[in-house]
């Protein structure tokens, strides 16, 4: 008896998740727009002068992105503490994120819109959803559309379920999943790349329930993400280990490069960054291996010439 | 100017400084209409040896030369002092457009005029082989402020004012403090050389706590030649922890005092009148007194931060305590004891630690 019972309760149990599941598949097919523009969403979380891998982080993918052709104008950085005019910098006015090529990713056309204390949850968040008061400049708004492809880069410190900001306060990974849910409730993007290199990364985008995102991690539940090489004349680590090989990788793309997301998620295998890279596609419509990658780390800019004159006539 | 602000060549410099200044001017003689007027500087004093020669340029000095004149600017003009030229003479290449000699206040300066054309221009600067350094005068009217006192109970703050000049000066001096820092106007001691001295006036504004900041405006005779030091203590409070920044321990800043001043003399004067604006009305501007505004150093004053693992740790501690009160407690009254017969022969012994050894349930 208990176990007719039992058995009824799963079956019925199991009519319900199917139904959900074909519900997702329709809202998969929703928007017709497709992708024309791209945005990035840059975050580097970690405050304090030891932590200035993050931030070489950060710039690095910043760096990396504007080379590829997103403008300042569609980017949006925060930068939780300045590493550059520290005054604990031996090399004032720079940040470096190797010690062997001295390239200089603070540089003279850095812009970085939230930076300091201005680096909060409640700004993250209003920032994604868009829930900002009219008076704030438009540098610090999102203003995607439902055609952006947002790249969304966090690094700093994270644990099982959330992730650190400037030492003070925490964002659980429900309430990113949350925030993402309202940004496609309101259309504001097309597809987004969610890449996060803390520990446990993986965590964080474990409660995404919306479609359309593409998610890698540096490191899985339970493993920590370890950072690359010290340099000694700084003295501090410079670079965490998955950036280094994704920037690696990043590096020999260029704007009209042929490879793919596919690949861009096998970058890092567990002998490089002694974590294992964590991968979440299910909520991601097409396959990895078919998406350019400056679908998301490049700017969408078609140019068709047109031979002749065109005359619109509206009735 | 904004193509001149060079990050990596501003911060080459031993002192720079921005500013924005605003204010309304009149249109007419009559003052019928007003306009607003916005005024940016940028003040930049470099260093002989972190350029490396006394020779300079401005691509030396910011990065690049000037690559054509502002468009939206009715002129756009360099003025370099020469003044000096008669005692450390330096060579200016290109030749300036012309030369202007300006007297203010019986005090003779000589400026080099260059006008910014549409095509790309630098300038340079060449000294002869022998340096010749002159003894720098101290201008007349300088300030510091730093914090006294010892403790995370109260603590001073001081400003100084040097009057190097030969006769009095009449100073105002301005400070707003945060409401976190609350002063006392009882422990206000003013000393100039060692004597004490009452200000000629006193505008005292005390803040309220989370709603104003304390200000206090003080009219000062400076005596000549004398160093004047005006000391108050205030007490550390603590704030509620949401207002902490997430650095607390970094500490608060204060901002500079203002002391604020008529020059009688206009000697190394540059100073634009305040019925100009643009650089150019400072020459053969002679006044009856020359307005100056010294700003001191911002102070880091360190509140007494609180320990913000303390709610973490009252927490841990209390549920540790209320599970060890709770957990025996409720065995005692929830469980029976039974008094059981214990065979201690060779055999059962056996029987029980192999049963223990494989996980079977004791009865």
């Amino acid at each position: 008896m208990l176990l007719i019972t039992v058995f009824s309760c799963i079956l019925f149990i199991f009519n319900v998740n199917c139904d959900f599941n074909s519900k997702a598949l329709e809202r998969f097919g929703e928007n017709s727009k497709g992708h024309t523009n791209n945005w990035a969403v840059l975050v580097d979380t970690s405050r304090f002068w030891f932590n200035y891998r993050h931030v070489a982080n950060v710039l690095s993918i910043y760096r990396s992105v504007k080379r590829l052709g997103i403008p300042d104008s569609q980017i949006v950085l925060m930068i939780a503490d300045d590493m550059a005019c520290n005054p604990r910098n031996p090399r004032p006015g720079t940040v470096f994120n190797n010690a062997k090529q001295h390239i200089n990713v603070y540089g003279d056309d850095v812009e970085v819109d939230y930076r300091g204390y201005e680096v909060t949850v409640e700004n993250f968040v209003r920032l994604l959803t868009g829930r900002l008061p009219p008076e704030i400049p438009r540098s610090k708004q999102l203003l995607t559309d439902e055609g952006s492809n947002i790249l969304i880069y966090l690094t700093g410190h994270g644990g099982d379920g959330f992730l650190k900001f400037q030492d003070s306060e925490e964002i659980t990974s429900q309430e990113m999943a949350d925030a993402i849910e309202q940004m496609w409730q309101k259309q504001r993007y097309n597809e987004i790349f969610f890449m996060i290199d803390t520990c446990q990364a993986a965590s964080m985008y474990e409660k995404f329930y919306s479609p359309n995102i593409l998610a890698v991690g540096s490191s899985l539940v339970g493993e920590d993400s370890l950072s690359h090489h010290v340099d000694p004349a700084i003295g501090v680590y410079i670079i965490d280990r998955y950036t280094f090989y994704a920037l690696e990788f990043l590096e020999n793309v260029g704007p009209n490069s042929k490879r793919t997301m596919g690949e861009f998620l096998q970058v890092c295998p567990k002998r490089d960054c002694i974590s294992t890279v964590g991968v979440r596609r299910d909520l991601f419509r097409r396959n990895p291996f078919q998406v350019p990658i400056t679908d998301f780390f490049g700017s969408f800019r078609p140019v068709k010439l047109l031979k002749n004159i065109h005359n619109e006539t509206f009735n | 100017l904004a193509t001149l602000l060079n990050a990596g060549a501003i911060h080459n410099t031993r002192y720079h400084s921005l500013s924005i200044h605003l204010r309304p001017i009149c249109r007419n003689a009559i003052c019928s209409l007003s306009s607003l007027e916005l005024r940016q500087s940028i003040d930049l004093v470099y260093d002989y040896t972190i350029l490396g020669s006394r020779n300079w340029s401005l691509r030396k000095l910011f990065g690049q030369g000037i690559m054509s004149s502002c468009p939206l600017a009715i002129s756009s003009t360099i003025y370099i002092e020469t003044t000096s030229n008669a005692t450390n003479s330096f060579q200016l290449s290109p030749t300036p457009d012309e030369y202007i000699t300006s007297t203010r206040g019986g005090f003779v300066n000589e400026f080099a005029k260059y006008i910014i054309k549409d095509k790309p221009m630098t300038i340079a600067a060449t000294y002869p082989e022998h340096h010749y350094y002159t003894v720098n005068i101290p201008p007349p009217l300088y300030a510091n402020q730093y914090k006294t006192g010892y403790g995370q109970q109260k603590g001073g703050l001081v400003t100084k004012i040097y009057n190097n000049h030969w006769t009095p000066l009449d100073v105002v001096l301005l400070q707003n403090l945060p409401w976190y820092i609350p002063i006392y106007l009882h422990t206000m001691k003013i000393e100039s050389n060692g004597i004490p001295m009452i200000p000629l006036q006193m505008i005292y504004k005390p803040g309220k706590v989370r709603e104003k900041s304390h200000s206090l405006e003080l009219v000062l005779r400076l005596p000549s030649k004398s160093t004047t030091s005006i000391k108050f203590c205030f007490d550390y409070i603590f704030l509620k922890w949401q207002e902490y920044p997430p650095d607390a321990n970094h500490g608060f800043y204060i901002g500079s005092t203002i002391i604020s001043a008529l020059l009688p003399l206009g000697r190394n004067y540059t100073g634009i009148p305040q019925d100009g604006s643009l650089y150019a009305d400072s020459f053969n501007a002679s006044r009856n007194s020359y307005l100056v505004q010294v700003r001191t150093e911002p102070v880091v004053i360190t509140l007494p931060t609180p320990d913000f693992s303390m709610p973490y740790n009252v927490i841990c501690l209390a549920c540790t305590v209320v599970a060890l009160a709770f957990g025996p407690l409720h065995n005692i009254t929830t469980k029976r004891l039974i008094l059981k017969v214990n065979n201690d022969n060779l055999l059962s012994k056996m029987k029980k630690i192999g049963k223990k050894l494989f996980g079977v349930k004791e009865d």
